[in-house]
């Protein structure tokens, strides 16, 4: 038995069985390489591992690489961090973890903090995430998780890359993360660089977040970036992408860069496929939370491929599931676009596609405004048929009395439809439009 | 061989182990117990593992390639042409708690094993530094089933 792990497959690069403390220090300039497979078990991969707190610093430089391929799991870790992270951890070359599994999961972790975020994670190089699954089970890919809050900041430079990569080849789910926050993002996050998630599922569902905040983002999280999100099915189904996606919003939320999510159907198997794409997601904004956008927020959906009848796609720039609180706002001066491309065939099968540039799916005690361009489309593929719906601004609920949406910019939306137009069944409408 | 043995506490291994009935269990451990409790833990791990936990007090500089190393909280270089490397187990294990000094590897550190394997295992938090310029590898035996 190596540490306090009671399983017979770890492999470890460092293996430290406590803390660094506030004076200890790691620091790798070399290539510190652990691959763990051929064991006829879960595999694990770790190539340095703390067993407790980080309270002094980690330093990278260099080269820190995990890969473990399990014949049943496989778990790689390029750092991991059992507890809190109340030091530095400081990366300027490639930490990357690779888990590729056989008839099990995978799962994936660039830099892993079990517990909370509370001192600073800078990243100016690579961290990198990657899962590939051939069996029916789940893969996840997480750049950078953090189990509980991040408290302290996480600063993603100019230089630096942050990519989650999950792949299942068979009849699973992969997700992806770039940064994955558990709970709360009550300090900052800051990306000048490029964060990035991309899952690929075959017949199953895809899940894709490029931030991921799992209860409040109170604190700021500030993109002069790029933040995307891909979520590909190979073979029908479901494909969610979020660029950012946070629970509920009581801080601020402010992009001068790229947010995009993208969601594709590539295949044509189930009528039931449907593509999600979400700029921005939430439940709520609360308190005096904001988005502010003074860059480009884009989501696309796409399930040209599927003509089955029901399929549908479906691209919102900034979703909120709830309520916008009286003090919280929504604020674009930037650009905000929805796509969503519909598929259909010859007058015989339809599909939905709906386009919203912003939604609000309940109510609107606060204030929208907008100084830059909001733009919504739905598409259809030559001769096919879509039931297309498409709004610049839409909210669901009540506009209260403290509740405004001002426009100086400008709102557009667009139904496109190329070919013969074929009728539509009695009981559907024409895609209505709506700003 | 001991025919009677108790149970006591070794915070080498940060568990209970089965000793001489003549070791202590309390009190601060000398260096007689610390080799008892790394060499009943010896007993523990697994199969292919027994050499992983040498004696402590190896050589600090190493400038050529040798076996397992077994360290307390000393002053560590391996240089650039040094090298340490094992077929199964622990490359380096550092037994200290905490490790305040420095450990440098500018050279090469690798294990092979069948099943778990660390190349550097520090035994406890770390107070010092840990520098690695050369390269740190665990590779895993082939074909284990």
């Amino acid at each position: 038995m190596v540490g306090n792990n009671s399983n017979a497959y770890s492999y470890y690069g460092v293996y430290i069985n406590g803390d660094i403390t506030s004076t200890g220090k790691l620091t790798n300039a070399g290539s510190i390489i652990v691959t763990a497979d051929n064991t006829s078990s879960t595999a694990y991969a770790y190539g340095v591992y703390v067993n407790n707190n980080l309270n002094g610093s980690l330093v990278n430089s260099g080269t820190i690489a995990a890969t473990a391929i399990g014949p049943t799991s496989a778990y790689a870790y390029g750092v991991y961090i059992s507890g809190d992270l109340n030091g530095s951890l400081t990366n300027s070359g490639t930490i990357s973890a690779t888990a590729v599994a056989d008839t099990s999961s995978a799962s994936a972790y660039g830099a892993y903090v079990g517990g909370s975020l509370n001192g600073t994670l800078t990243n100016s190089g690579t961290i990198a995430a990657k899962t590939n699954v051939y069996s029916s089970s789940v893969g996840y890919a997480y750049g950078v998780y953090v189990g509980s809050d991040l408290a302290g900041s996480l600063v993603n430079t100019s230089t630096g890359t942050i990519s989650a990569k999950a792949k299942n080849t068979d009849s699973y789910t992969p997700y992806a993360y770039g940064v994955y926050i558990n709970s709360n993002l009550s300090g900052s996050l800051t990306n000048a660089g490029t964060i990035s998630a991309t899952a690929t599922g075959n017949t199953d569902s895809a899940y894709a977040y490029g931030v991921y905040v799992g209860s409040d983002l109170s604190g700021a999280l500030t993109n002069t970036g790029t933040i995307s999100a891909n979520a590909t099915v190979t073979d029908s189904d479901t494909a969610y992408a979020y660029g950012v996606y946070a629970n509920t919003i009581s801080g601020t939320l402010t992009n001068k860069g790229t947010i995009s999510a993208t969601a594709t159907n590539l295949g044509d198997r189930f009528a039931t496929g449907a593509v999600s794409a979400y700029g921005i997601y939430t439940y709520d904004i609360t308190g005096t939370g904001s988005i502010v956008n003074q860059g480009t927020i884009l989501a696309t959906a796409d399930a040209t491929n599927n003509t089955k009848s029901g399929n549908s796609a479906y691209a919102y720039g900034i979703y909120n599931q709830g309520s916008v609180a009286a003090g919280a706002s929504i604020i674009n001066s930037g650009t905000i676009q929805a796509i969503a491309n519909g598929s259909g065939k010859n007058g015989t099968t339809y599909g939905y596609a709906s386009a919203y540039g912003i939604t609000v799916r309940g109510s609107l005690n606060g204030v929208i405004s907008n100084t830059g361009t909001i733009s919504a489309a739905v598409n259809t593929v030559p001769f096919g048929g879509v039931y297309g719906t498409v709004y610049g601004v839409h909210v669901s609920g009540d506009v209260s009395a403290s509740g405004s949406i001002v426009n100086t910019g400008t709102i557009s939306a667009a139904a496109n439809a190329y070919g013969t137009s074929y009728p539509y069944p009695p009981s559907w409408r024409d895609g209505e439009v709506i700003c | 061989m001991n025919k009677s043995h108790r149970v006591i506490w070794s915070a080498v291994r940060n568990c209970f182990v089965v000793a001489s009935e003549t070791a202590k269990a309390k009190g601060k451990p000398s260096s007689t117990r610390k080799a008892i409790a790394a060499a009943v833990a010896a007993l523990f791990i697994a199969p292919g593992m027994a050499s992983a936990v040498p004696a402590c007090g190896n050589e600090t500089a190493i400038s050529s390639a040798v076996g397992a190393q077994c360290y307390t909280d000393q002053n560590v270089t391996i240089n650039s042409t040094g090298s340490i490397a094992v077929g199964s187990g622990n490359a380096v294990y550092v037994d200290a708690v905490p490790y305040t000094q420095a450990f440098i590897n500018n050279g090469k550190i690798s294990a092979t094993s069948q099943v778990s394997a660390s190349t550097i295992y520090f035994n406890g938090a770390v107070s010092g530094s840990i520098v690695n310029n050369g390269t740190v590898k665990v590779t895993p035996s082939k074909y284990w089933v």
